[in-house]
């Protein structure tokens, strides 16, 4: 894919002072694969495996200096690869009716790295890569306690790579009043995105 | 009705400088509502909206996320005389925004309401035809700041499966 578009900060074709744009070039792989299966009338095992892979060449005419900022952004270019592994396992488990236990693991990997210059005086590198993998058992346990109550908690444990531990617990209610056809749900939990998108991790 | 309250540790944001650079965000907080609802007066016809409230705060500076609207809404009314068509006339809302560039510095983009129209027509389990038209009434807004919106936009599409 292709495109190009005057860059961000740069007040777009209605203000940007210079008038080169951004070129992107870009090429985005994306696998997945689901497997469920099940065990027993009371056991199902699902296993997730994706995989995505974007490359992106990239060349800024930068921004020219304006009210905002003295500068300006200089003109900048990269040659980025980035490839996310990710495979998910988890089993379902139905104790009895209405109380369904659901534990997993899901292992994820990101690689990318990336080359580039900045034109100051003259080209400045700007390069980095990044490796790093993160580890997360989870379980949900799902329940009606009373009749028209459920309620459901939850834990994650997140193991990444040059970070802190986190923990992520969640739990929440729901409550349906039949005569109106009403539900009421109160969620709380915490969750950790470490990742580039902003897809948050709490299950 | 859903009422939240989000609070962020760390919240990757942009922070215009000068230099501009991404940024932690060491504390933020989104709190707000939505509603949302539907009605059916007529067998073939749905009427529904939603509006979203989002008030965010970081903690402890003055300065404000961009490019988050505290008011958002949509309306949306579809006919779909039998299963094989689909018409829906969808209204969405923004609220006006904070946003920033180096050549105008710190602005406050205008709200706006844009119309988009769809049609869907499947003839068979396997085929799926499809028009729409964005922003039907041509209407002039900025999502960013000096980026118009592109004006009334018309596509269509045929999807095969098997």
């Amino acid at each position: 894919m292709e495109s190009s578009s005057f860059p961000d900060d740069s007040g777009g074709p209605e203000y940007a002072v210079l008038r080169s744009v951004d070129e992107r070039n870009i090429d985005q792989l994306l696998l997945g694969v689901d497997l469920t299966h099940d065990v027993l009338p009371w056991w199902e095992y699902r296993l997730e495996l994706a995989y995505y892979n974007n490359k992106e060449k990239f060349s800024s005419p930068g921004v020219a200096p304006g009210i905002r900022d003295p500068f300006g952004i200089p003109p900048n270019s990269s040659d980025s690869d980035f490839k996310r592994y990710d495979a998910n396992f988890v089993n379902t488990f139905t104790i009895r009716e209405g109380v369904v236990l659901a534990a997993g693991f899901e292992a994820e990997i990101e690689d990318g790295k990336s080359t580039g210059e900045i034109m100051f005086d003259g080209p400045v590198p700007s390069d980095f890569s990044l490796t790093r993998y993160i580890l997360s058992p989870y379980a949900e346990l799902q329940f009606s306690a009373v009749e028209n109550l459920y309620a459901v908690l939850g834990a994650r444990l997140d193991f990444p790579e040059g970070f802190n531990d986190a923990y992520s617990p969640r739990a929440g209610l729901t409550y349906r009043i039949a005569a109106t056809d009403t539900t009421l749900r109160a969620n709380w939990g915490r969750a950790l995105s470490s990742r580039a998108s902003s897809r948050c991790r709490a299950r | 009705m859903n009422l939240y309250y989000n609070r962020f540790k760390n919240l990757i944001d942009f922070d215009e400088g000068p230099p501009p650079v991404l940024v932690n965000r060491s504390k933020v907080t989104v709190k707000g509502f939505e509603l949302i609802g539907d009605v059916n007066p007529w067998e073939p016809l749905t009427v529904s909206g939603s509006v979203t409230y989002a008030d965010s705060n970081i903690e402890g500076t003055d300065e404000e996320l961009r490019n988050r609207p505290k008011w958002f809404g949509g309306f949306s009314v579809e006919f779909s005389p039998d299963r094989s068509l689909s018409m829906v006339l969808d209204a969405v809302f923004t609220g006006k925004v904070n946003d920033s560039s180096i050549p105008t510095g710190d602005v406050v983009l205008d709200s706006y309401t844009s119309l988009d129209f769809t049609a869907t027509w499947t003839p068979s389990p396997n085929v799926r035809v499809f028009l729409a038209v964005e922003n039907l009434l041509n209407a002039e807004y900025e999502q960013y700041v000096g980026f118009p919106a592109p004006g009334i936009s018309p596509r269509a599409g045929l999807r095969l499966t098997y």
